[in-house]
């Protein structure tokens, strides 16, 4: 008997564990009801005017009332996930929080932030509803601040509904990798190097028209022959730029960076194949797929100066 | 913009309501500032006026306060606080401070005028206010849908009312009002005759007396006493009855038991109908005097109740030297010169009473007149020598002086004259329009008699109430030189509801502001086991209505299951008792035969239960 209430105590304790914690504190505002509460309570009580004291109760039960309520509008929300983009500095992007909850009436005016040196939330006051039933995706403005990388381990989400007496918060712990990306700014100090190629590859720019009799065989499709039992022969549209290599070689760092950055873009969407160096610590041999701009721009983002 | 507006409304409300209890100065100071906020711009200009504006209201303050520890200046400066907060209303942040400063202003004026409708007005004025201020925080406040608003305010005022009624109320109220010295209509302790002016209309109620229905007394010329003044000096009437004190009150055996609830303005004498009174019981501490009155040991501020015993009419019989003495003390310079005046061709009887007819008829002669708005006399003399017109003090003064002038021993009675019975809870209802004064002579046979000068006057001011005698005195109110009638203005129904108003405003007054510490503990002590404390009740009290208040938020949050799935987790419940338990893989239909070839008895209902959840479920 002992042993079955032992555990029966053991699991309630293990379970309270298991919940999720929220915590309550009184706002500046409901701090200052607070003292208003007990200026009321002291004239009421010299004065012996009742009116002053039931004024003063009935404030101070609506102070109480509203912490309740605080609480509730926060209690059984539960985050899903949560997405962060990878943005340039001074450049907008959008993280996706998605929510469920337990809680019957939803929940209102929830605000969410977190900490982080690189990234910043552009309204701080902005909030959402979550609804009861099905998952609820918040969107949540960010800006980027700084070049970096970062690991953002936890998501805050606060309400004061409905009186700002109280501050109800809870953290989840995300460990959320971030990378911000330096700022996209033409300036054009930075070295650009063109590569030639050994290789004879013509790349894929082409067209198939009929074979004519003084063609090269080098350019004889000969896997359409194959295929058709019919002559064809690859007539490419132009020359093919060459692939460049962009260089950090001088000060200043950061400008140099940020002048790489806004080519990057340019030729990726160019279609010409570029890469990177960054003094002696990195280089990236020049390709051109979304694989491959990301993976130059996190080189930009953690590159320490 | 909007809530800007809104808020200098309601300190102009504010202001309105206490114009009455603060100095006009700082009526005229808050309206300033309110003003010159609209008209002066410019940052540093405005600072700078707003520090000299803070500045200048403390002068103001003690300058005319003295001290600036009482509470009318208090209640000035939280007004004035509000006009200068006025000044910074930018941010939803500075609106929030303005909220705790007018709280505390609508505070100033429970504390000046506690009556339940004022309480209620204030009231909504802060919900309207705190509601504005919603609307311009970040949320829209249709968040704040009714039901959730309702969920939050029923049980914060049931909340409150219970802390209210169960707070220890260990205290009467700390601050002492003996020091204060106010001039009072109709329960003065004194009348200077040089500062009588223009008589006061106020319509505001002085007392209200309960148990009289019955009576068939005639409400509209009662005469209640409140005060005897018998020291003149100087054309000062005072009441000097100190040495008159009764040690131990002697209660008349009186016919008439009534309940008198005064009004909260600065009251010193209890008023009680004129006869034999006693005051048996009141909820304030005071002493009684062989002149029949009775005076409060520290002047009611708020609202003050007691019970009375006695006949109307039945003359006090008190009588002593001391009293004689008193009654016979004239300190006038110019007595000899009114002597000559009014009692050359007086026969000078032996007989009191033929004495008084006498003087009653020298008084006559003089033809004096009444006005509710007469000159200013500089002294009595002048009045008795030169004057005409005036009203019931200077009538009550006059007789009193040429009585004593005339070997009668006499005193002056201040009180109130008539009174308005209101069906909707049998009170009967007197203003401070009703004050009156009148005179009592010792008659060695008789006793004390009354005598009122002013029905030698005027005798439809005493067989008409107050109201009615104004306005034949004054028949026309002038509006821009317009005369209008006051006939136009009268309407029956709308005197019923003022009535139906007054008798509501009186039934909240006696449950929620005279419920004192006494009330409390009978309250109490009725409802809950042995002597519990009110310390414990308190606390539980606060600790039951937290529970409340979780219990009710846990139980709205909780989501409702579908009462299909709640049959079917039934019926796996009522399986389990069997020992037949679901397996994971389980289907319904495997399970059900499972159960089937276990309890073949409960087929049916294995059946039925099974067949609606896939009704329910997959069909």
């Amino acid at each position: 008997m002992f042993e079955s209430i032992k555990n029966y105590f053991y699991n309630k304790i293990s379970a309270s564990r298991a919940v999720h914690r929220t915590y309550i504190i009184p706002t500046l505002d409901g701090l200052k009801v607070i003292a208003l509460n007990a200026t009321l309570l002291v004239i009421g009580l010299v004065y012996a005017n009742n009116y002053v004291l039931l004024f003063n109760f009935i404030l101070f039960c609506l102070f109480l009332g509203s912490m309740f309520y605080t609480h509730f509008n926060l209690s059984g929300i539960k985050l899903e996930s949560v997405q962060f983009p990878s943005l340039h500095v001074n450049e907008n992007g959008t993280a996706l929080l998605h929510f469920s909850t337990k809680n019957a009436q939803g929940h209102s005016f929830i605000r969410a932030y977190f900490k982080s040196s690189i990234i910043e939330i552009s309204d701080e006051k902005s909030t959402f509803p979550i609804h009861f039933g099905h998952s609820t995706t918040a969107s949540l403005s960010i800006k980027g601040i700084k070049r970096g990388k970062e690991k953002i381990q936890s998501l805050y989400i606060e309400t004061q509904f409905p009186f700002n007496f109280f501050r109800c918060f809870t953290f989840f712990r995300i460990d959320q990798e971030c990378y911000t990306y330096p700022e996209r700014v033409n300036f054009n100090i930075h070295e650009e190097l063109e590569i030639v190629e050994t290789s004879t590859d013509e790349g894929d720019d082409f067209f198939l028209r009929d074979y004519q009799t003084g063609d090269s065989l080098k350019r004889v499709d000969w896997k359409k022959l194959a295929q058709t039992n019919r002559w064809y022969t690859r007539q490419y549209q132009s020359a093919k730029p060459k692939p460049i290599l962009l260089v950090l070689d001088k000060t200043p760092v950061e400008d140099t960076l940020k002048s790489i950055c806004f080519s990057l873009h340019a030729l990726h969407h160019q279609n010409i194949k570029y890469g990177i160096k960054l003094k002696h610590d990195v280089l990236i041999s020049p390709e051109n797929s979304p694989k491959h701009l990301n993976h130059c721009l996190i080189e930009l983002a953690r590159y320490e100066t | 913009m909007k809530l800007k507006f809104i808020t200098a409304a309601i300190i102009a409300i504010n202001v309105l309501m206490l114009s009455q209890d603060i100095p006009i100065n700082v009526i005229v100071f808050t309206i300033a500032g309110l003003a010159l906020s609209f008209l002066v711009s410019g940052k540093k200009l405005r600072i700078f006026f707003k520090i000299a504006l803070l500045i200048g209201s403390f002068v103001l303050l003690r300058f005319h306060f003295k001290t600036l520890l009482v509470t009318e200046s208090a209640v000035s400066f939280a007004l004035i606080l509000s006009s200068l907060k006025f000044w910074e209303l930018d941010e939803e942040r500075d609106h929030f401070n303005m909220f705790l400063i007018l709280a505390l202003c609508e505070c100033s004026v429970f504390l000046i005028n506690p009556l339940f409708f004022i309480f209620i007005f204030g009231m909504a004025k802060m919900i309207f206010y705190f509601y504005y201020i919603l609307k311009i925080r970040n949320y829209d406040i249709s968040a704040l849908n009714y039901k959730r608003l309702l969920l939050l305010v029923f049980p914060s005022i049931a909340l409150s009312l219970l802390l209210f009624y169960t707070f220890p109320r260990f205290t009467s109220g700390f601050i002492n009002t003996s020091e204060m010295q106010y001039i009072i209509s109709g329960g003065n302790s004194k009348i200077d005759f040089k500062e009588l002016g223009p008589l006061s209309l106020s319509t505001e109620s002085a007392f209200k007396v309960y148990g009289l229905e019955e009576s068939n007394l005639p409400f509209k010329i009662l005469y209640w006493r409140s005060s005897v003044l018998w020291q003149m000096s100087n054309g000062e009437w005072r009441s000097f009855n100190n040495n008159l004190k009764e040690k131990n009150q002697t209660v008349p055996l009186g016919k008439l038991k009534y309940d008198i609830e005064l009004f909260p303005t600065y009251k010193e004498y209890m008023p009680v109908l004129d006869g034999s009174s006693s005051i048996v019981s009141a909820s304030q501490n005071f002493n009684s005097y062989s002149d029949g009155s009775f005076r409060l040991k520290t002047i009611s501020r708020g609202s003050l109740t007691y019970s009375a015993v006695g006949d109307y009419g039945v003359r006090p019989l008190a009588f002593s030297s001391l009293m004689e003495k008193k009654g016979l003390s004239l300190k006038s310079e110019r007595s000899e010169e009114i002597r000559t005046n009014y009692f050359s061709k007086a026969t000078n009887s032996a007989s009191d009473e033929a004495r008084l007819k006498e003087l009653i008829q020298i008084f006559k002669a003089k033809e004096f007149e009444y006005t509710t708005a007469p000159p200013m006399y500089a002294s009595l003399e002048d009045f008795l020598i030169s004057g005409k017109g005036g009203y019931c003090s200077h009538f009550a003064a006059a007789f009193t002086y040429l009585a004593r002038l005339y070997n009668l021993p006499s005193r002056m009675v201040v009180g109130y004259l008539g009174g308005e019975f209101n069906p909707y809870d049998g009170s009967v209802l007197v203003k401070e329009m009703d004050a009156h004064a009148w005179v009592e002579i010792y008659i060695k046979e008789k006793g004390w008699i009354k005598i009122d000068p002013t029905a030698l006057v005027a005798p439809e001011r005493i067989t008409m109430s107050t109201e009615e005698f104004n306005n034949r005195l004054n028949p026309y109110i002038t509006i821009l030189n317009f005369q209008i009638s006051r006939d136009t203005f009268k309407f029956s129904a709308l005197n019923d509801f003022s009535l139906w108003i007054d008798s509501l405003n009186s039934k909240f007054n006696n449950n929620i502001f005279n419920f004192d510490r006494d009330k409390q503990l009978a309250v109490l002590r009725s409802i809950t086991p042995g002597k519990m404390s009110v310390g414990w009740i308190f606390s539980l009290s606060l600790i039951i209505f937290m529970f409340i208040f979780w219990a009710i938020y846990y139980f709205y949050g909780k989501s409702k299951s579908d009462p299909e799935i709640k049959r079917y987790n039934r019926f796996i419940k009522k399986m389990n008792s069997y020992g037949l338990v679901k397996a994971p893989h389980e289907t319904i239909s495997t399970f059900r035969d499972r159960c089937l070839h276990s309890i073949p008895q409960e087929s049916n209902m294995i059946e039925s239960e099974v067949a609606h959840y896939i009704n329910n479920f997959y069909k």
